[in-house]
């Protein structure tokens, strides 16, 4: 991981390693959270705490309510993959790049992150952002709190989760 | 202003299972004033130290939780006449589940942070402070006319191995040094042993074994020797070869072959006679409480081989800040011959007035304050 690389992610995510994707993940997960209203009942500390594996049947009912016929343990199984976390992560990403705000939030926690004298091992866990993204209409970003719109976004992600479970 | 011109006081806590008291010591006086009640401050603590533990809430600065203990609930662990008045020099000896509390960022009277108003040290009881502080060579009549430094920085990681590098540098070109590089065992160890080190520098990854504290360590550079020690056991000599008690943490990706150096084999390591260890890896300071009210973090583990003096980070350190505050440290403790602790003031009051604690970064002095 370099400072140099964090400016022009945008243009080549499928060429980042796991870490740097797994970063990059993390850091979105921060940013839509945080944007989130009140009410929207998203619990930060559980989709940065609980495993893969108890947050899929949430993310299974928010497929289903999209018109994704998935079952929470095809879920789960993908959640486990290192492949569909790769493909997932790189979808949404290329979503956040799409909205310079959003991409603007996400790039100044990248390059935070990048800037700590940390040895931990950061896996990809797309699976937290996804669910963020089905659950979530709206998040404010930046200081002036600029409302995004992330209607599209679950659209698309429903459409590539439709395609990794073989639909 | 000579070190007797200054007002010093002590911080001595004692945490039983209902309250929070803390025996105020100055030159000629010792008051035990009561804080607060443990029950008040136990959920408080445990969502700070989850906070300070997420490192992407650490990275961007956002630390709600850290705001409130230095505006809020903090206060009510300092005696209200050291927030009114805070002394030149302040050192805080936490108990219990008060240790790895960022005591110095609570807000004095004045609005700023205590660190930006006093000169602040932390040791883990009053009998570690007093034993470094006659071991301190800047207590001692006759003083080596110069520092010698030792040291380096890796980055086996990958990502800022030119940044750690030019720190350790920077940070050894204070005192006349070059950066060990490659950075591997002998070296690290040399910088702790050679009697005629005054300042060791070590600026790489540290990690936290949750499990078996001892295999927490620092991440270096592979060996390009290795050394072998002999120790004689009455008539015999017997022969130990220095090599790593354990292999580089599953799941850490490191760019190239990487060794570590455990906190287990430092403790295990013949006294230095350093008078500051300057120990730049992320959460060096951190720590679980041992038995016997032992905090086990690396920082405190050179501080009881005999390390006088230890700066490092209390939580995951950024190495734009990291830079920044050495640099102001060593400006006012070398150059211009500053008392540690008030060399750790100016490198605070370098980042920012003290009045937004989120500026200030994690790091800091541990052991005696001269």
């Amino acid at each position: 991981m370099t400072e140099s690389s964090t400016t022009g992610w945008c243009g080549n995510l499928s060429t980042l390693s796991d870490d740097e994707l797994g970063l990059l993940t993390q850091c979105a997960v921060t940013v839509l959270a945080e944007g989130a209203a009140d009410d929207d009942g998203v619990d930060l500390d559980e989709l940065r705490e609980l495993p893969a594996t108890v947050l899929a049947p949430d993310l299974a009912e928010a497929l289903r309510a999209a018109g994704v016929p998935a079952g929470d343990q095809q879920i789960e199984r993908l959640a486990g993959e290192r492949a569909a976390n790769r493909t997932l992560a790189i979808a949404l990403l290329e979503q956040i790049c799409a909205v310079p705000a959003l991409r603007a939030e996400v790039d100044a926690a990248y390059t935070a992150n990048q800037r700590l004298m940390i040895a931990d091992p950061v896996t990809i866990v797309a699976i937290g952002l996804v669910l963020l993204v089905m659950k979530l209409r709206t998040v404010k970003v930046g200081k002036d709190g600029l409302d995004v719109t992330l209607d599209p976004m679950q659209d698309v992600m429903a459409e590539v989760i439709k395609h990794l479970l073989g639909g | 202003m000579g070190a007797d011109d200054l007002s010093i006081a002590g911080l001595v806590y004692l945490v039983t299972n209902r309250e929070i008291q803390v025996a105020v010591v100055r030159r000629h006086s010792c008051e035990w004033v009561r804080l607060a009640d443990v029950s008040q401050v136990l959920g408080p603590i445990a969502r700070l130290r989850d906070e300070l533990a997420r490192d992407s809430a650490v990275a961007v600065r956002r630390l709600p939780e850290l705001t409130r203990f230095a505006a809020g609930w903090g206060r009510e662990l300092i005696p209200s006449a050291i927030l009114a008045d805070p002394p030149d020099v302040l050192v805080i000896v936490p108990h219990a589940l008060l240790h790895g509390l960022p005591l110095h960022l609570v807000q004095a009277a004045n609005g700023q942070a205590l660190a930006c108003c006093s000169g602040i040290s932390y040791a883990s009881s009053p009998t570690l402070l007093l034993r470094g502080a006659a071991r301190n060579p800047a207590r001692r009549a006759e003083q080596p006319a110069q520092r010698v430094a030792a040291g380096g920085g890796t980055d086996v990681l990958g990502g800022a191995e030119d940044v750690f590098r030019s720190i350790a540098a920077d940070v050894l070109a204070e005192f006349g040094a070059a950066a060990d590089d490659p950075f591997f065992r002998i070296p690290v160890r040399w910088a702790f042993r050679n009697p005629d080190n005054r300042v060791a520098c070590v600026i790489s990854h540290g990690f936290v074994d949750p499990t078996v504290h001892g295999d927490s360590g620092i991440l270096i550079d592979p060996p390009i020797a290795v050394a072998t020690f002999h120790q004689r056991v009455g008539d015999e000599t017997f022969a130990r070869m220095d090599i790593p008690m354990r292999d580089v943490p599953a799941g850490l990706a490191t760019a190239r072959p990487a060794e570590v150096l455990t906190l287990g084999e430092i403790e295990m390591d013949d006294p230095t006679s350093v008078e500051l260890t300057i120990l730049l890896a992320c959460s060096a300071g951190a720590s679980d409480v041992l038995q016997g009210d032992e905090p086990a973090s690396l920082a405190e583990a050179l501080v009881r081989l005999g390390s006088t003096s230890v700066i490092a980070p209390m939580w995951a350190c950024d190495h734009v800040l990291a830079r920044a505050w050495i640099r102001a440290f060593l400006a006012a403790w070398h150059r211009r011959g500053t008392p540690k602790a008030l060399a750790a003031r100016a490198a605070f009051l370098a980042l920012g007035d003290g009045s937004d604690v989120t500026e200030l970064g994690p790091i800091h002095l541990r052991g005696d304050w001269l």
